[in-house]
């Protein structure tokens, strides 16, 4: 990073205003080992919670076009508890529906006609899209692909909705799965498959978060994250202990539990 | 005939992931796409893909002569058992 850069995101994240407030009013997560509230409180050592309302299951007609990555996105989104609405969606991923692209590359390699399924929802929003159209949510939504960090710009995308218009829920995706064969060398060891879904508002039950940015520290800049960083926010969400910060390449992500 | 069009079935299953349909359940006369088995468009361009691979049939471009072929599992099999001959 030159210095100018620098000098910006130093400025930029150590104002005051740089501090984003929200609660997490509710949440799901999902992945091929654990399904419902239960299961995830164990994993976090979380102390048990009476049974929620059962949740939707995912449509038949959204389920027959997702792959492992999109399904476990809508498991969590459609386990919500409480998605009630038209909450402003913001999905994030890393590698997306990767195993699609792969499925194209291949069936141009061996000169197949595409799948037009697979052709059309190879574009990293297009699971978005499926999904609003199956939940009948027309508040609108955005797609990001940030890296390794594309869990936390996903929140902070989440977070600044909720600050710029407080009335309007948000609800945070975060889904993905590791590179498959031949793209091993690129794979990150904590990659796992993962939906996670976060109902944010401005107020409300649930707990308090508040996140900052901060210059990352050059010793810590763009560290291989030993937990994927959905879950490492869900393990602190969940636990109440009092702070997570990721370093990340350019800053680091801070959030505390606020009262 | 009958034959062609439980195989019809299958590929319809098979190829457009109806997990929660078994070809039996399908009438040969039920519509395909918009009411009777709700299927889109995306489903016409994956079954026009399958039917190249299977029957090496080649739809160059959507007509009305190809939407009635493709109205429901015993236009389809007539349409497949004639570009067949």
């Amino acid at each position: 990073m030159n210095e100018t850069a620098t000098e910006l995101t130093r400025s930029r994240t150590t104002a005051p205003e740089a501090r984003l407030r929200f609660q997490v009013t509710d949440w799901m997560a999902a992945s091929p080992e654990r399904h419902g509230r239960a299961a995830w409180l164990e994993w976090a050592g979380a102390p048990a919670q009476p049974a929620a309302d059962a949740a939707a299951p995912v449509p038949a007609s959204l389920r027959r076009r997702l792959r492992q990555a999109g399904l476990l996105a809508a498991e969590a989104l459609f386990g919500l508890a409480s998605l009630t609405g038209q909450p402003r969606l913001v999905f994030c991923s890393r590698h997306g529906e990767f195993q699609r692209n792969l499925n194209l590359l291949r069936q141009l390699v061996a000169e197949e006609p595409l799948s037009p399924t697979d052709f059309s929802l190879s574009v990293h929003n297009a699971i978005a899209g499926l999904i609003s159209i199956a939940s009948g949510n027309r508040a609108g939504h955005t797609a990001i692909a940030a890296g390794r960090e594309s869990f936390q710009a996903g929140l902070l995308e989440a977070a600044v909705l909720v600050k710029a218009a407080p009335d309007q829920a948000v609800v945070l995706v975060h889904y993905d799965e590791p590179l498959p064969t031949p793209f091993e060398p690129f794979r990150d060891p904590a990659e796992t498959p993962i939906g996670l879904a976060l109902l944010l508002k401005a107020a409300g039950s649930g707990p308090a978060v508040t996140m900052t940015l901060e210059p990352a520290r050059e010793e810590k800049a763009g560290t291989e994250p030993t937990e994927l960083p959905s879950l490492a926010f869900l393990r602190f969400l969940l636990g109440g202990a009092g702070e997570l910060s990721l370093p990340g390449r350019l800053r680091t992500w801070r959030w505390r539990h606020a009262a | 005939m009958r034959e062609l069009e439980l195989e019809l079935k299958k590929l319809i299953v098979t190829t457009l992931a109806l997990e929660d349909i078994r070809p039996e359940e399908i009438d040969s006369e039920e519509l395909l796409f918009g009411e009777g088995l709700g299927l889109d468009s995306i489903d016409a361009l994956e079954l026009g893909v399958a039917l190249r691979q299977t029957y090496g049939i080649r739809i160059e471009s959507v007509t009305a002569e190809v939407r009635e072929h493709f109205a429901t599992v015993a236009s389809l099999a007539r349409f497949v058992a004639a570009s067949r001959e």
